[in-house]
């Protein structure tokens, strides 16, 4: 079980390319994975949910993450959302 | 003549025949289902249409070649194709005994809600795609309803579309029908259906109230994308003076698509070096794309905060990160230059995020603008200097980097990095880069205190090129913070000392046979260019996003022209009383 927090920096925050592109990663994983924001809590592999916490840049996200392969997820997660999620600025 | 407005978002003039694309209201009724069986039909029902829909929006994404539309609608699939999504409604199905239609509007209203919550324009604008992509299985579900492509014409050249609510995949179809222009009803400047109309080049006005009852079917329309107006039935003068401007948007988009090939002269054939600002490594390939022959500034303490936390104490980490940018400026076989200017951070400018270690030694200062930031920084603290020396040193093994030096205001600074740079690279071939090259490294200096400037005939003979930062130049020399809405009005580059300035730093270049280059915002702004031109500069290093437009400007520009405009300013300024 992995619990951490991480902040969003891309100029547009968690908006709809960036959501998917974040399903895109968490899809890949069998580990359970939960993001929380403003005290919603959704399932991370569910762009709609995702979108629904209209996180804004600058916002700190908690990730829960639960299962064997939990460790290479979270890796995969933080490096997407530390690269912004590749955007040009 | 009728006219109307709605919002701007695409640029572009077009004249059509209007075509009302009257889509059947969505008329869902709630139905209760007592039997197990009539549940589970209602669950396949949805799974179906699933099916169906994501079909449609595949074969749509693989027909369109534009970069813009493919990214849309891959990301409506994913929506479309949202776990979460089906599991809900199959569960609101079951709990609420009711048809696929029914839950699928329950599902939608508690997402929609959600988002409402939301103080963000652009995340709150996302209500479209979510309304656009559950439209698509309701479409799918209601099979006398099927699909767009059905209800469009084939054909619909030189018509302008007026619909209500368009979705990008609708946007698209219309778009590859060889529609002229779009109208719509509804809709913000940030939806996806504004974003691609702007990738595709159609010109759009959206948010027109009321646009499908006051418009007529078949009547003529001029659309003018750029002020988001709209005039049915224009008299003569009106629809000659759309036909001109209608051609001259048509050779403007010609243009552009030539222009990033063609090399960047003045009209004259005056030869200019157009080079890029940056910060990170998407840029490149924008900039390259345009015709940049270069990049004349990348702002390494965005690099820092994009890449991986840490950057800033990992020389290795460092190394790798220039490395991949310098070799992503290979072109036929020729290594463009890559000018990388070192952490300009201050008090007023930290590091965000990562960069603690940093950031402790930045004390608040009553005066950051004059404090201790950009160089004065870097030499105060050189146990990052270092690193980043060194980093930037093993680099340029592998492509053309220059080092450039933010906030130079005296000599001693310069030599001070000289040293620095030479202790680096001696430690280095100590070391195991035995083969390294560092001396040669080239070292620029950038220019915007009026220190620098005032003194630039002491400072050339020190660096192997300059960069005037006009942003800081101009604040610095006229006292004027622009961002301070009590005194920007007076924010003035035409003033006589900013363009003295300026003239007798780039001819002091000149003669000192130093390349100069400005890359502030001076050097895209329509009404300066001319003026730096004619000051004698020949190096403009712009946002990727401006090449073309400074190109294209570049083009229609007479060097001798602007040189005797900036003899007679000169000359104005000093015949004062």
């Amino acid at each position: 079980m992995i619990n951490q927090e991480i902040q969003l920096s891309n100029r547009l925050g968690l908006h709809a390319r960036a959501a998917g592109k974040l399903v895109n990663v968490t899809g890949r994983f069998s580990a359970d994975c939960w993001i929380s924001f403003n005290n919603r809590r959704v399932n991370a592999k569910s762009i709609m949910g995702l979108l629904t916490l209209a996180a804004p840049c600058g916002a700190t996200l908690k990730v829960e993450l639960d299962g064997s392969d939990e460790q290479a997820a979270y890796t995969a997660i933080t490096e997407l959302i530390d690269q912004r999620f590749e955007e040009p600025e | 003549m009728l006219s109307l407005t709605g919002t701007a978002i695409a640029d572009g003039v077009t004249i059509g025949t209007v075509h009302r694309l009257i889509q059947d209201e969505l008329t869902v009724q709630q139905m209760t289902l007592t039997s197990e069986k009539a549940l589970q039909l209602e669950t396949k029902r949805l799974h179906q249409a699933r099916q169906s829909a994501a079909e449609q929006l595949r074969q749509q994404q693989q027909r369109t070649s534009n970069p813009a539309a493919d990214e849309v609608l891959g990301m409506h699939l994913q929506m479309l194709l949202d776990p979460e999504l089906l599991d809900n409604t199959i569960a609101t199905i079951s709990s609420g005994k009711c048809n696929a239609e029914w839950a699928l509007i329950q599902v939608q209203t508690k997402l929609l809600d959600q988002l409402n919550i939301s103080e963000d324009d652009y995340l709150r604008a996302r209500t479209d795609d979510i309304e656009h992509v559950i439209r698509l299985l309701h479409q799918q579900l209601q099979s006398d309803n099927t699909n767009l492509a059905d209800h469009l014409p084939t054909k619909l050249h030189d018509i302008i579309v007026v619909a209500a609510d368009p979705s990008p995949a609708e946007l698209v179809l219309i778009k590859q029908r060889g529609a002229s222009g779009l109208v719509t009803e509804q809709g913000s400047a940030y939806s996806h259906t504004a974003i691609l109309a702007r990738g595709l080049n159609l010109p759009t006005v959206l948010a027109v109230p009321q646009a499908l009852s006051i418009l007529r079917e078949h009547e003529m329309l001029i659309l003018d994308g750029h002020h988001g107006a709209l005039f049915a039935e224009p008299d003569e003068a009106m629809q000659r003076h759309y036909q001109q401007k209608t051609i001259a948007y048509q050779q403007h988009l010609s243009k552009q698509k030539t222009l990033g090939q063609v090399a960047c002269q003045t009209q004259d054939g005056t030869a200019i070096q157009l080079l890029a600002n940056i910060e990170h490594a998407g840029d490149i390939k924008n900039a390259l794309d345009a015709g940049a022959t270069g990049i004349g500034l990348l702002r390494s303490e965005l690099l820092f905060l994009q890449e991986q936390p840490g950057l800033v104490d990992d020389e290795q980490l460092q190394y790798e990160c220039y490395t991949r940018l310098a070799k992503l400026m290979h072109q036929d076989g020729k290594a463009l230059p890559l000018t990388v200017r070192t952490l300009d951070v201050g008090s007023d400018k930290p590091l965000p995020q990562s960069s603690e270690k940093i950031d402790w030694y930045l004390n608040a200062e009553p005066n950051p603008a004059l404090g201790l930031r950009g160089i004065r920084f870097s030499l105060r603290y050189p146990q990052w200097f270092k690193i980043q020396l060194r980093a930037l040193l093993r680099a340029s093994q592998h492509g053309h980097i220059r080092i450039l030096l933010p906030m130079i205001s005296m000599r001693e600074e310069i030599l001070s990095v000289r040293r620095l740079i030479h202790k680096c690279s001696m430690d280095l071939k100590a070391e195991q880069y035995s083969e390294l090259q560092a001396d040669a490294i080239e070292l620029g200096a950038m220019i915007e205190t009026p220190a620098a400037a005032l003194a630039i005939r002491e400072l050339l003979p020190l660096v192997d090129f300059i960069a005037i930062g006009s942003n800081d130049l101009v604040q610095y020399t006229l006292a004027i913070d622009r961002k301070n809405d009590n005194i920007s009005r007076w924010y003035a580059p035409q003033h006589p000392a900013i363009v003295s300035l300026l003239t007798s730093i780039i001819s002091a270049a000149h003669q000192h046979k130093k390349p100069v280059s400005v890359c502030g915002e001076l050097a895209s702004a329509p009404d300066y260019i001319p003026l730096l031109l004619g000051m004698g500069l020949r190096e403009f290093s712009v946002h990727p996003g401006c090449l073309l437009n400074v190109k294209q400007q570049l083009h229609t520009l007479d060097q001798a022209v602007c040189r005797d405009r900036i003899t007679e300013l000169l000359a104005d300024s000093a015949s004062q009383p």
